[in-house]
C-alpha cells in the first residue's frame, strides 16, 4: 500500500482508520445502515484472518475426503459426499458456533459494541448487520473450501449434483448454526458463558438430539409420525437429510428413507431458512435488553 | 497484501471458485449411478423361430405317412419315426420304445391348433428328439401341455416347446430325462399366474432336468411331490418363480441360472434338498427373492451367487439348514431371516455391497460362525492379530440399531448420525450389549469369493 493510493490513511495506523464507521445517521435507509455494519464486520473478519482460517479448514476437510475416497483407484463420488456430510455434521456446527459466539458479547467486552451503539443506528440493525457480515465470510469460506474439493473431484470426472447440493446445504446449515450462536452471544452476560453455551448447544445438536428422538419413537412415547418433527427440530439433522437426500440409499444416502415422510427439498430448505431468520430476529429484539 | 486488498481478494477467491464449480457442473459430467453387480447371463428377450411351411411327411422304415399319429401307430416298438415339415394334429404315442425325431436337414413342427395337449406319451421308454411342439390349449384347469408324459423312462431332448400353457408335464411317472430343450410360454397371457409352468414335475422320482432354457411361463420348473430329482444347468428368466418346490424332498439344484424373475428359487415345504452353485440375479419382482426358503428343513444351500435381488436369501420358518460359501452381492437385503428360522449354520459366505447385509426378525441371538471362521462382511471392522485370515473382533450385522430401524423404518434418518455410529461401535466391541440378532464372532478377513469381477463393467469406462 502506498500513501498516494489511499489518501485517508497515513500509512502508520491503516488498520484502524481504513475501517469506515457508519456515518450516514438517520439519513441512511435501514438497508444502507445494515449494509454498512455488514461491510464493517466483513472487513474485521478478513483482517483477523478468520475468513482464511475457515477457508483453509473446509478446503483441507474436503480435499482429505476426496483423497481418501480415491484410494481404491476410482473415486466414488457418492461415498465422498456421504463421508463429507457425516464429517460436516460434526464440524460445521462446531466451527460456526465457535466463530459466532463472540459476535455480540465479545464486541461488548472489547468496548466495540458501545461505539457502534452510540451511533444513530438502531441496535437491531447493528445485530443484523453483524450477522450478515459474518454469514458472508462463513458462506464464502464454505463455498471456497468445499469448492476446492469439488474442483478436484471434477478433475477426475466424478463431480455430481449431490456434491453441489452438499455445498448449498452447508451454506444454509452454517447460516443456521451461526444464527444460533448469535442468539447465544446476545443472551450471554460474559464471553465464557457464551462459549460454554454454544458448546452445550453443539453437544445437543450433534449428538444427543438424534438419540433422544429415536429413543422416544422406539419407546412408543410418540408415534412414528413424529419423525419429521424431530428432523425439523434440529438444524444439524435437517442439514444431513438435505445433503443426503439425493444420494441413493445403497451408498449411504437417504433417497428411499424419506419417501412418504413429507420431508421434501422445499420443506427442508424452508426449515433451515426458519432456523436462520428466527434466531436473528430474536437476537435483534433481545439485544435491547443488554446494558452496554 | 494490504487490508483492502485482502477484502477484495477473498471476494475474488470465492467468486472464482464458485464460478469454476458452476462451470464444471454445467459442462456434461458422467452421472455416476449406484453400481449394480453384473451377474446375469446374456439371455434373449424374445425367441424368433423361422416358421415351417412345407407339408409334413412322417417316415417309418420305408413307409411314409402324412400324419404323425398314423406313423406312430404303424411303428413297432424300438422303431424310429422321422418327421419332415409341418403337421397340424394332436398326437398320442401308445407304443413303447419308439423314437420320434426330425430329419437331420429339416426341422419338423407339430402344431396342436390351440386345443388340449399337443403330444401325449403313454408308452414307456419313448424318446422325442429335435422336434418342435407348439400351440397347445390355453386352459390351465385342464392342464393343457405341449408334451404330456404319462409313462416312465421317457426322454425329451434337443426340442422346442413354444406357445403352450404347460411346457412338459411329467404326470406321476419316474425317470424322465428332459435335456437341452427350449420352452417358451405365451408372453401375452397376463398375469403370469394365468399361464402354466415350463416343466411340471408331479409325483416323479429320479427325473433329470438338464440344460433347458425356460422363459415366459408361470414357474420355470415346478415340483410337486417329486423326489430325488436333479435339475442341472438350466437357465430360467422372465418367470414368476424360476424354480418352485412343493413337498419335494431329497432333490438337487445345481448350476442353474435364474435371472429377472419374481423369485429365483422358491423352495417350499421340502426337506434335505441341496441348492449348489446356482446363480440368482436381479430377481426383483413383487416378492423379489434370490432364494426363498419357506419351511425348508435340513437342507444345504452352498456356493451360490446371489446378486442384485430384492432379498438375497429369504428364510422363513426353516430349521437346521447349512448355508455356506454363498456370495450375497448387491442385494437390497442380503439375508432376511424371519418367522422362527433357527439352528441354521451360516459360514463362509461373503456379504458384499448389500444395502443391508442382514435383516433378522428374531428374539434370539444367532451365532453365524464355526470355531475356525465365520463369514466375510464388507463393512466389518476386522483385526487379524495372529494372521490366520480370521478376525479377532466380533461383528454384529444385525443388532440393536437394526432392530430399531426395522420397527421404525424412517428412523434410518437418524441412524447414520454420529451418535448412532457410536452406539453401533459400542455394540461391536462391548459384549455387555448382547441384544437379540446376529453375531459373527470370527468374521473372515478376506472374502473367499472373487466378487470384484461382477463390477468390472463399471470400472471399464
Amino acid at each position: 500500500m502506498t500513501d498516494s493510493e489511499s489518501p485517508e490513511t497515513d500509512g502508520g495506523v491503516a488498520d484502524e482508520t481504513a475501517v469506515r464507521l457508519p456515518t450516514r445517521g438517520r439519513d441512511g435507509s435501514a438497508l444502507q445502515q445494515v449494509g454498512t455494519v455488514t461491510r464493517l464486520e466483513y472487513a474485521l473478519s478478513i483482517r483477523n484472518r478468520w475468513a482464511f482460517a475457515l477457508t483453509g479448514l473446509f478446503a483441507s476437510l474436503a480435499v482429505l475426503v476426496v483423497a481418501l475416497g480415491g484410494q481404491g483407484g476410482v473415486v466414488r463420488s457418492d461415498a465422498v459426499v456421504v463421508s463429507l456430510v457425516e464429517l460436516s455434521a460434526l464440524l460445521l456446527p462446531l466451527v460456526a458456533l465457535v466463530y459466532g459466539y463472540d459476535a455480540i458479547v465479545g464486541n461488548d467486552e472489547a468496548g466495540w459494541l458501545g461505539v457502534l451503539f452510540a451511533l444513530p443506528v438502531p441496535r437491531s440493525r447493528v445485530v443484523v448487520g453483524t450477522y450478515v457480515g459474518r454469514l458472508a465470510v462463513f458462506a464464502g469460506a464454505v463455498v471456497a473450501g468445499f469448492g476446492i474439493g469439488g474442483l478436484w473431484l471434477a478433475s477426475t470426472g466424478r463431480l455430481t449434483a449431490a456434491y453441489l447440493g452438499l455445498v448449498g446445504a452447508a451454506v444454509l446449515g452454517g447460516g443456521a448454526f451461526l444464527a444460533l450462536s448469535l442468539l447465544v452471544s446476545t443472551l450471554a452476560a460474559e464471553k465464557t458463558h457464551a462459549l460454554g453455551g454454544t458448546l452445550l448447544l453443539w453437544v445437543w445438536l450433534a449428538l444427543v438430539h438424534d438419540l433422544v428422538s429415536v429413543g422416544l419413537i422406539a419407546a412408543d412415547v410418540v408415534g412414528p409420525d413424529w419423525l419429521p418433527v424431530f428432523v425439523l427440530a434440529n438444524p444439524v439433522t435437517v442439514f444431513r437429510v438435505l445433503a443426503l437426500q439425493a444420494v441413493p440409499t445403497v451408498t449411504g444416502g437417504m433417497a428411499d428413507v424419506l419417501v412418504g415422510s413429507g420431508l421434501t427439498t422445499p420443506v427442508l430448505v424452508g426449515a433451515l431458512v426458519v432456523w436462520i431468520v428466527s434466531p436473528v430476529w430474536l437476537s435483534s429484539r433481545l439485544v435491547a435488553r443488554r446494558s452496554v | 497484501m494490504d487490508a483492502a486488498g485482502l477484502e477484495r481478494g477473498f471476494v475474488v477467491l470465492v467468486v472464482v471458485l464458485a464460478a469454476a464449480l458452476a462451470g464444471v457442473t454445467v459442462a456434461p459430467t458422467s452421472a455416476e449411478a449406484a453400481p449394480t453387480p453384473d451377474a446375469g447371463a446374456d439371455l434373449p428377450d424374445d425367441y424368433a423361430f423361422d416358421p415351417v411351411t412345407e407339408s409334413g411327411v412322417a417316415t417309418v422304415g420305408d413307409q411314409s405317412f402324412d400324419s404323425v399319429q398314423r406313423a406312430v401307430d404303424a411303428a413297432d416298438p424300438d422303431e424310429t419315426v422321422v418327421l419332415r415339415g409341418r403337421f397340424e394334429e394332436r398326437v398320442t404315442v401308445n407304443t413303447s420304445g419308439v423314437t420320434i425325431t426330425s430329419a437331420p436337414d429339416a426341422q419338423a413342427v407339430i402344431d396342436g391348433g390351440g386345443e388340449g395337449d399337443v403330444l401325449t406319451i403313454n408308452g414307456s421308454n419313448v424318446t422325442v428328439r429335435d422336434l418342435w411342439i407348439r400351440n397347445s390349449g390355453l386352459d390351465t384347469s385342464t392342464n393343457d401341455a405341449g408334451i404330456w408324459v404319462d409313462a416312465p423312462n421317457v426322454t425329451v431332448t434337443d426340442s422346442r416347446v413354444t406357445q403352450i400353457t404347460f411346457g412338459i408335464w411329467v404326470d406321476g411317472v419316474d425317470d424322465a430325462h428332459l435335456r437341452n430343450n427350449t420352452i417358451v410360454g405365451r408372453e401375452k397371457v397376463i398375469p403370469r399366474s394365468y399361464r402354466g409352468n415350463g416343466i411340471q414335475l408331479w409325483k416323479t422320482e429320479g427325473t433329470l432336468v438338464e440344460k433347458n432354457r425356460i422363459t415366459d411361463a408361470r414357474d420355470g420348473i415346478y415340483y410337486s411331490w417329486a423326489s430325488e430329482v436333479t435339475a442341472r444347468g438350466n437357465a430360467l428368466w422372465d418367470l414368476r418363480y424360476g424354480v418352485h418346490y412343493m413337498y419335494s424332498d431329497s432333490s438337487r439344484l445345481v448350476n442353474n441360472t435364474a435371472v429377472d424373475n419374481d423369485v429365483g428359487y422358491a423352495l417350499m415345504l421340502s426337506e434335505e434338498i441341496a441348492v449348489v452353485n446356482n446363480t440368482a440375479a436381479n430377481n426383483t419382482g413383487t416378492s423379489g427373492h434370490g432364494i426363498l426358503l419357506k419351511r425348508i428343513d435340513y437342507s444345504t444351500v452352498r456356493g451360490n451367487t446371489i446378486a442384485g435381488n430384492q432379498r438375497g436369501i429369504y428364510s422363513l420358518n426353516s430349521v437346521g439348514n447349512e448355508i455356506t460359501d454363498n456370495l450375497l452381492l448387491g442385494n437390497r437385503i442380503g439375508f432376511h431371516l424371519t418367522a422362527g428360522t433357527r439352528e441354521e449354520r451360516v459360514v463362509g459366505n461373503s456379504f458384499v455391497g448389500n444395502a443391508r447385509h442382514v435383516q433378522a426378525v428374531t428374539s434370539d441371538l444367532h451365532v453365524w460362525n464355526d470355531s475356525d471362521g465365520g463369514n466375510y462382511w464388507s463393512d466389518a471392522n476386522t483385526a487379524d492379530l495372529d494372521d490366520d485370515g480370521v478376525s479377532e473382533l466380533r461383528h454384529r450385522p444385525s443388532g440393536l440399531v437394526e432392530k430399531l430401524v426395522r420397527e421404525n423404518p424412517a428412523a434410518a434418518v437418524f441412524t447414520n448420525s454420529p451418535a448412532f455410529r457410536a452406539l453401533g461401535k459400542a455394540e461391536q466391541t462391548l459384549p455387555v450389549v448382547d441384544a437379540p440378532g446376529i453375531v459373527d464372532y470370527h468374521p473372515l478377513e478376506r472374502s473367499p469369493h472373487d466378487w470384484r469381477h461382477h463390477y468390472e463393467r463399471d470400472t471399464d469406462d
